[in-house]
């Protein structure tokens, strides 16, 4: 008997567990709200951060070029660098299919895929109409979230330095 | 009783083992969403710190142009670590290194490659950009204008020329256009061809390359904090209103004069307009946030020294006041001014500006007033003063810098993720 007297009863058991599924979902619910809820931010956060990796490539590229062209119903970025000392001839940026294609040729070529889904039609390349030599990029990325739309649009600026 | 003891220990042990499985699935289910919010901010902290590096190593390129337009080619080595900070928070680190060995000849310009090394504020990512810097004294030219030039026909320039769109007036035998140096434009070129010079047998231009297309510069500033700071340090200060100065110029006469209070570096700065007429004995700069006039002759005491010159650096205009009617002007002097240099008067109705020295004019290239105008005095005799090129002892000079090439150290994709 004293044996069994030393273990919980099962209506304690069940209160502490009621007592600690409440805390956990209170606490759960402070920081993430629903589950849906916590999966959409990160869902946010990651586009982000798939955004800030993107712009920090292109921001390089496009800050050693000395020249560029767009096409291809703004879709492609085309970037050209001066003849000596530097490790690419040309990169270029290609908008399609959901992704963002980046190829360099020169001392160093090759293909990467910056953005392998996500990437939106409206996403482009512009030329800006007021300063000379700077290059507009708007970037658009999506995802779905158990059926909800996760949306971002990241806008940059950037001047040739070279 | 045994048996219903036993029963009772069964069920208690089955409700403890519940229990924990429970809290088990909710631990795990927590931790995971905790490690999964984790990870995410590691890898944008990581993407934050690699960026903030690269602006801080920009802003190191920044301080670089900065020194030498201020320091000019004394600017050397490895300098320390300087921080980025405001309010006492620290944004960013960068270091940036000079290769003096390596400084290479372009024309006339220099071409110094420096190395700026970023770093985020915890110093736990850095980027590296390597840029070199297109540097040139203003004493170089003649005549630098960041507007544009007309050269007449009968001009006659012994050294480089710099400017925006440059023409060349139709000159004749009797009236040719001669220029000892290179002309320098970062805009059009009219009226002579550098491919084809004997199309123009009247313009003889010596300089090694006769032209040079460059990439457009930035133009010279007349920093009044860095002035002000200069004159209030050992300098003569003028806080508001303006300044005379007249007599004998020197560094402990610096208002002309047989007293007056001293300028030990050199730098005289009025916070106003400056009305100058001297002697200059000694190498100074006469630094003014509004004009410059020029109210009679302003010629060094001593015609054979090339050593001793005179700056006048104004935010304003460079004016030459109206001399006595059909009178002459002798002024030597480096002048930089952010506007223009100008003679008052109706053209040709004063008689000869004797200029010796060089001269920097922005100008207002948003408008078609011309740069310089000095058709008030009937004639003008222009002679270059090359020391203040290859010797200048203008305290606090300004020089020309502006970025060659740019470029980060490694393929930016490498460092970071990509999805």
């Amino acid at each position: 008997m004293r044996r069994a007297d030393r273990a919980f009863s099962l209506v304690e058991v069940i209160v502490v567990v009621a007592v600690c599924a409440v805390v956990m979902v209170l606490f759960g619910s402070l920081f993430v709200g629903s589950w849906v809820d916590y999966e959409a931010t990160m869902a946010r956060v990651n586009l982000q951060e798939r955004m800030d990796n993107f712009f920090i490539v292109l921001e390089e590229d496009v800050l050693e070029a000395s020249d560029f062209t767009i096409s291809n119903n703004d879709q492609r970025l085309f970037l050209t660098y001066p003849a000596s000392g530097f490790s690419f001839s040309s990169v270029s940026y290609d908008f399609g299919n959901g992704q963002a294609v980046r190829t360099t040729a020169g001392t160093v070529t090759g293909t990467q895929t910056l953005i392998v889904q996500g990437l939106q039609a409206t996403s482009l390349f512009l030329e800006d109409a007021s300063v000379p030599n700077v290059v507009v990029c708007q970037l658009d990325l999506e995802q779905q979230v158990f059926g909800r739309t996760v949306s971002l649009r990241g806008l940059k600026r950037l001047a040739l330095r070279n | 009783m045994k048996i219903i003891s036993l029963q009772i220990k069964k069920r208690h042990g089955y409700a403890l083992l519940a229990s924990i499985v429970l809290c088990l699935f909710f631990g795990i289910f927590i931790g995971l969403a905790f490690m999964r919010s984790s990870s995410v901010n590691i890898r944008g902290t990581v993407s934050r710190n690699v960026e903030d590096a690269l602006y801080a190593a920009e802003a190191g390129v920044h301080h670089a142009l900065s020194a030498l337009r201020f320091s000019g080619l004394t600017w050397t080595g490895t300098n320390g670590l300087e921080d980025i900070d405001e309010g006492g928070k620290v944004y960013g680190r960068y270091q940036v290194a000079v290769d003096s060995a390596n400084i290479q000849q372009d024309s006339s310009w220099k071409i110094v490659p420096i190395t700026v090394v970023g770093w985020n504020a915890d110093q736990t990512a850095s980027r590296q950009i390597n840029a070199r810097i297109r540097w040139q004294s203003l004493g170089e030219f003649f005549i630098s204008t960041f507007s544009d030039l007309e050269i007449a026909k009968g001009a006659t320039l012994d050294s480089g020329i710099l400017g925006r769109n440059i023409t060349f007036a139709n000159a004749t035998q009797a009236q040719p256009i001669t220029i000892q140096g290179t002309v320098n434009h970062f805009g059009t070129l009219t009226g002579y061809d550098p491919n084809n010079p004997l199309n123009y047998p009247h313009i003889s231009i010596t300089g090694n390359p006769k032209t040079s297309l460059i990439s457009p510069p930035a133009a010279p500033v007349v920093d009044s904090n860095r002035y002000s700071n200069l004159a209030n340090d050992d300098g003569y200060y003028q806080a508001s209103g303006s300044l005379t100065i007249s007599g004998n110029l020197n560094r402990n006469t610096p208002l002309g004069g047989p007293t007056g209070p001293s300028a030990g570096n050199g730098v005289i700065f009025v916070n106003g307009d400056v009305y100058i007429s001297a002697t200059v004995a000694e190498s100074m700069a006469v630094v003014a946030t509004g004009n410059i006039y020029i109210t009679g002759d302003v010629m060094y005491a001593n015609q054979n020294d090339p050593s001793v010159q005179l700056g006048l650096f104004a935010k304003g205009n460079i004016i030459i006041n109206s001399p006595p009617a059909g009178g002459s002007r002798t002024l030597q002097a480096m002048l930089i001014s952010e506007q223009r240099f100008y003679a008052q008067g109706n053209p040709g109705s004063f008689g000869t500006l004797n200029f010796k020295g060089a001269m920097s004019i922005r100008g207002q290239p948003s408008t078609s007033t011309t740069a310089i105008d000095l058709a008030a005095f009937a004639a003008r005799n222009y002679v270059y003063h090359s020391e203040l090129s290859t010797a200048c002892t203008i305290p606090a000079m300004i020089y020309l810098a502006y970025l060659h090439t740019w470029q980060v150290a490694g393929d930016p994709s490498i460092a970071v993720d990509t999805y």
